[in-house]
Order: structure tokens, then sequence, then C-alpha cells
């Protein structure tokens, strides 16, 4: 099974980081969107919320934006705000 | 009677509205295909009520113009019942919405969509059971297929007859959330007496939003509710170490979950093919061919049935016109307005609608079949570089069908900022009208490379202008959060549906306007009145290499961008345009009706959107835009 690792970081950062951060496909555990309220209230309202579990499919080359599994839905997210979401990455 | 249909996007709303009012509100399988409100007049076992549907909106804390639309009508327009639509398939968080509805106190039926892909997921839901503890009508419907449609609306017509006190008992459920953020709601709740009386929401409904600090709502309350607001939210995020308006989301969230819990199993789902063919279409290499070769496949589709269709339509309107202008002389006033009104039936008939139908058609599957989103995901990386983000995508795209509907879809987009892009760039994108002049006179003519070429063209134009205007106003874009759909099997019916729908407005408006204007242009011709016009323009058509004749096409052109292609060959006096025009002047004059002055439509469309300052700049930037480029072509080929 391919798992999500951070490219690049320290041995505690191997486990937090931001989502942007997640290459290749697994599960995080979101911790805080570190966003004003737009963006908060904007992936909340697809299930994005600290203490959920996303599953990271993949993301764009150059850049480009990060496309998660929240339980229900797949939402695609751009790098920018990927970055404002703190994970915990999942063994 | 009004009976509004809500919910969150891409859930069906317009495709159960369009099942009893006839095909009137776009559909798509894309989150924002709705972005106003679409009304109809339909009868309900004798009975007419209007139903209204509204643009998706995720909850009632709205975050962009198109959501503010619908949660404006919710909150000021009294609607007598809504329809609240859910896709099955998300149930835990639709179910989140449906329990804000249940705050605000309206009458409701709850419509589960979607319940195919519900099964196919391993969602088993028990409609019965989330009835019993909502406490409100629910019935199952798969919309796509008509399945449930007449159901939900009996269910409707029961719920409207139904008296006043059985209405209330519906609302009167267990909404009860942790004691210390009941007693915030309750402490907010207390404070707006007197303030509450010119609002006509719920007390209940309207403290839980000032506690979730709802600017709108918040604006219409005293200083003195306002300073309680901040107090009480104050406390919660002490208390909770988050802010007030998270506390209330995980509130309804735990509840939602709750009620998913008791209402609904989970099974195995089914093996998709669909996640397979995402990992192709969406791949971090393949996805971008594989994305040059679908709308590549579109383009040569389109030509190639375009030009079958025109190269044998031209020839029967010509035979038919040899036949009605028999006993005509030419020269004559009588020849003159045969002549022009055929011209511009021919035109319209036998050039404009053989690429047109083959290109809705095909935008229409398109559409349907949820790839839009994909592509969103695909160039959001590009266009960060260009100051927008992917979202802005879904405009542009739907800016090659009309650029009407392009700049209402920036709705979509929470920024001013990156609505006035999106929209300046959705109205360089060759619209249908424009796509045929590129068709039938370039791709016909000098072939489709060439047109092809244009098109690419045109991509590097927009992006490289999306990357200026980022320069002239820059702002950090919002970034992008999409909802990816999964995909869909356009139904023929749909697809059909939308393509009238779309082609309704050609035949109805375009089509008369098309001979109109050629009869007016006959005429002007015949008593030699277009030298006026013509003279005007002829410094700029001596630095575009353009003849001056063709002056006049371009001011009809604003009305519709078919005529400039219908008018052509009447000013030129022949049907083999190439006669006449060199292949540069060719592409000159295709190059610059792309690019040059919005048509009337979209001129009213931008101006409703972005005002009238920034449809000036608009306006004035795709002028500009239009001669500088065509004087580039030229030069660029007076240089080969």
């Amino acid at each position: 099974m391919v798992t999500a690792h951070v490219k690049t970081g320290t041995s505690e950062a191997l486990q937090i980081t931001s989502l942007d951060c997640v290459s290749g496909q697994g599960t995080v555990e979101v911790l805080e969107i570190c966003g004003g309220r737009r963006v908060t209230v904007s992936l909340a309202q697809l299930g994005i919320r600290a203490g959920e579990m996303l599953r990271v499919r993949r993301a764009a080359p150059l850049g480009g934006a990060v496309l998660v599994e929240t339980r229900e839905r797949t939402v695609a997210i751009g790098r920018g705000v990927a970055h404002k979401v703190k994970v915990r990455i999942q063994s | 009677m009004k009976v509004a249909l809500l919910g969150q996007p891409n859930c069906g709303k317009s495709t159960i509205f369009n099942a009893v009012a006839g095909y009137r509100s776009a559909t798509g399988n894309f989150p924002g295909t709705t972005v106003a409100l679409a009304w109809s007049k339909v009868r309900l076992n004798g009975e007419v009520i209007e139903l209204v549907d509204l643009p998706g909106i995720y909850s009632l804390t709205a975050s962009s113009p198109a959501e503010n639309v619908a949660k404006a009508f919710l909150l000021e327009q009294d609607a007598d019942l809504v329809i609240h639509v859910m896709d099955a398939s998300t149930l835990s968080r639709s179910l989140e919405l449906t329990l804000e509805l249940r705050e605000l106190g309206v009458p409701m039926v709850v419509c589960l969509n979607m319940m195919d892909e519900a099964a196919r997921k391993g969602i088993s839901i028990s409609a019965p059971k989330l009835a019993e503890l909502l406490g409100l009508p629910v019935v199952t419907t798969v919309a796509s297929r008509g399945e449930g449609i007449r159901e939900l609306f009996a269910q409707v017509k029961k719920q409207m007859d139904a008296d006043a006190s059985a209405k209330a008992a519906v609302h009167s459920g267990d909404l009860a959330w942790h004691k210390d953020v009941e007693a915030a709601v309750s402490s907010m709740q207390e404070s707006l007496n007197g303030d509450l009386a010119r609002l006509r929401v719920p007390a209940r409904f309207a403290a839980v939003k000032l506690l979730e600090g709802d600017e709108d709502l918040l604006a219409r309350f005293s200083p003195r509710v306002r300073t309680v607001a901040t107090e009480v939210r104050d406390t919660l995020e002490q208390s909770h170490g988050r802010p007030a308006e998270s506390v209330i989301m995980s509130e309804r969230h735990d509840r939602s979950m709750h009620l998913f819990e008791q209402a609904a199993t989970l099974h195995r789902p089914k093996p998709d093919i669909r996640i397979a063919l995402d990992n192709l279409l969406m791949h971090s290499f393949w996805g971008y061919p594989l994305l040059l070769a679908i709308l590549g496949g579109f383009f040569w589709a389109v030509f190639g049935i375009g030009s079958i269709l025109e190269t044998a339509l031209t020839a029967h309107f010509e035979t038919a016109f040899r036949f009605l202008a028999s006993g005509l002389e030419p020269g004559s006033l009588s020849y003159a307005v045969v002549r022009s009104v055929w011209d511009g039936l021919a035109g319209g008939v036998g050039i404009v609608l053989p690429y047109l139908v083959p290109f809705l058609i095909g935008l229409a599957i398109l559409e349907d079949v949820g790839y839009l989103p994909r592509v969103a995901y695909l160039m959001d990386g590009l266009l960060h570089r260009v100051g927008l983000h992917g979202t802005s995508m879904l405009p542009l795209v739907l800016g090659y069908g009309c650029s009407v509907p392009a700049c209402l879809a920036t709705r979509i987009l929470p920024s001013r900022r990156d609505r006035f892009l999106a929209s300046v760039l959705s109205i360089l994108v060759p619209c249908s009208a424009r796509s045929t002049v590129i068709f039938a006179l370039v791709a016909f003519y000098l072939g489709p490379a060439w047109a092809l070429a244009i098109y690419v063209f045109n991509g590097a134009v927009v992006v490289l202008s999306g990357w200026l205007l980022a320069r002239v106003w820059p702002e950090i874009s919002a970034g992008m959060i999409l909802e990816v759909p999964n995909y869909h099997w356009p139904t023929l019916r749909v697809v059909i549906m939308k393509t009238w729908l779309r082609l309704r407005e050609f035949v109805m408006v375009g089509l008369p306007l098309l001979v109109v204007g050629s009869l007016a242009l006959g005429l002007m011709s015949h008593w030699r009145l277009d030298r006026f016009v013509n003279d005007a323009w002829a410094p700029l058509a001596g630095l575009l290499g353009l003849p001056a004749v063709l002056g006049t096409i371009l001011i009809f052109g604003i009305l519709r961008k078919e005529l400039t292609l219908v008018m052509l060959a009447q000013v030129l006096g022949t049907a083999h345009v190439t006669s006449v025009l060199t292949p540069a002047q060719l592409l000159v004059f295709t190059v610059f009706v792309t690019f040059y002055f919005p048509c009337v439509a979209t001129l009213g469309a931008l101006l409703k959107e972005v005002g009238g300052k920034l449809t000036a700049l608009a306006v004035t930037y795709t002028t500009v835009l239009a001669i500088g480029l065509s004087i580039a072509v030229r030069l660029l080929f007076a240089l080969v």
C-alpha cells in the first residue's frame, strides 16, 4: 500500500505538515485550518475541518491543486489553500 | 403559492425543475451551474404554483454572490414551501443544511435524490426512518431518470394542503445542542427582543446566525445586539478554544452524523470504473495530453459534421435563390430586397446552424459528463500563475458556448476582482457565434489546422491577458475550493433539451436578427448609405490591410457576431470569399472579429455583473487588443 509522506523535514515534521506538502496517496487527519473565516467556512462546508480524516488522492504538477476525498466528497483544493490546512499523516 | 427548490450545489435541483417545468434551467455536472433564479408556473392537480429553482448553497452562510441569491430569496421572498433536495450519496453533509433550514422554520419537503448513486457507494437509506427523525416528509428520487418526481410533487401538494397547525408540527423536532452552546444561543436570543420585529426570521435562527458572525444579519441589528453578539462569541471561543462559527458548525455536524447513523446503513461499495477513469484523466502527466485530445476531438467532430452540412445546404440555398430571383432584374430594389433577405436566411440556416448544432451538442455532453471540474483541477496551477485559480475555468469553458452565461457564471467566485478578471477573459474566448466564423471561414477555406491555430493563439492571448490584468489589479487570489462530482452518463433527452434551450435563443432572436440585419445592409448598399460607415472605418481598414467595405458589417456584428459571417459574402458580392480576400486578410478579419467589441447581449451582462466603469475598461481592452493583434497578424504574414 502506498502511504503519504512529507517531501522534506525533520522526524517531527514527518508527522505534522500542511496539506500541500503531502505527496503520494494516503490518509491524513486535519489538525487546524490556519485561514480566515471564508476559507474555514468554505472548507468546513465540504467536510474539511479539524478532526476529520482525508484521503489524499493526488496533486497536480507545477504547483497545481491537491485532490482529496472526505468521507462523502471529492474536493480539489488550490495549493495556496492547501498550505493553510495543517494535517497529521496517518500511518 | 410559491415553492422553492433548494439544496447543496449539484444535487439535481435544476433536473427536478426541468422535469416539471419543461427544460428552462440549464443543468450541468459541476457545482454552480445555476447562478440566478429560474421561475416557472406549474400546474399541480389543478392548482397553479410558482416553482423557483435556486442556486446551490452549502449552508445559509453564503460565501459567493450566487449563494447570496439563494439565501436572500429564502429570507425575503416568503416561500410557502421549500423542496429541500439532497444528494443521497452525500447524506451526512447535506443534513447539516437540513438542520439549518429547520431553524428557519420554513415548511419543507425533503427530496432524497440520486438514490442510485448512494446505492453504488454502498449507502442504504431508510426514508421513513429519516422522515421520523426529522419530523419532515421525505421522498426518494432518481431525477435524471424521472423516478419519484410524481410522488415528490404529490407530497408537495399534500403538504401545501395541510392546515397551519400540521405545518407547524413539522418543526417541533429536537434541535438541542450541548448545554453550553444552547446557553449561548439562549442568551443571544434574549437580547434580540425589539430588533427581531423588523426581520421575518425566527429568534433561534437569528441568534445562531449572529453567533456564526453572519455579516449580512449583523448589519441589520442595533449596535447593542452586535455588542452582545461579540461578547457571547468571545465566551464561546474562550471555552472551546476555536472560533464560535466553528463551534456551531461542529454542533450541526455532530447532530447530522447522529441522524445519518440512525437512518443509513453502510455496505461495501460496488466496484467503480470511474476511479480508474479519474486516475487516467487527472493523471499528473497523461491528464494533459488527454485534455488536448478530448478538446481536439471535439474540434474535429464539430468541423467534420459542420463542413459536410454547410456544403450541402449552401448549394441548395443557391439553387433556390436562382429560382426565386428568376423574374427579377439585378440592380433593382426588389432584387436587392430578395437577395439580402435570402442571404440572411441562407447564412443563418446554411452556414451558422451546421456548426452551431454539433458544437452545442458537444458542449452539453462535456458539461453533463462531469469533465469540467477535472479540467479546473488540471489547470489550477497554470491559472494561478496568471492571477486566477481553477474555479475560473468554469466561466471560461462556458464562454465557448456563449459569453452571457459565462459572465453570469463568474458569480461562483467570491472576490470582485476575480469576477472581473474571469469576465474579461471569458469574453475573449470565442463564443459559439465567433466559433462559427472561425469554422466557416478559416477552417472551410484555409483548412482545419489554421482554425485550430486560431484557438491555440486565442488561448495564449487569454493566458497573457490574465497575467497582465492580474498585475494591473494585484490581489492574492482566494484560491480554489471546488467539489469534483462523480462522472454521469449524459442522457440523450437532457443533451437534446439543453442543446435546444441554447439553440432556441438563436432561432427565436438570432435568426430573425440576421435576416433583418442582412436586409438593412442590402438596402444601405442599394442606396449607397453604407459608404459613410465604410469611409469612417477606412483608416483602420488601411492599417489592418482589409477592404473598406467590411466596415458596415463589423458595426452590425456588434448586434450578433454571426452577422459578420453572413454579411461577408453579401458585401463582397460572392459566396467564394477567397476569390476576393487573400488568406492573410481572411485570418486578420477572423482575429479581429474574435477579439473586438463584445456583442450587445454580452455588454448587458457585463454591465450587470461588474458595473459601468469596469465594463468600459473591458470593452476598451478587448477593442485595443483586437486592433493590436490584427495588425500583428498582418505584419507577420507580410514578413513570411
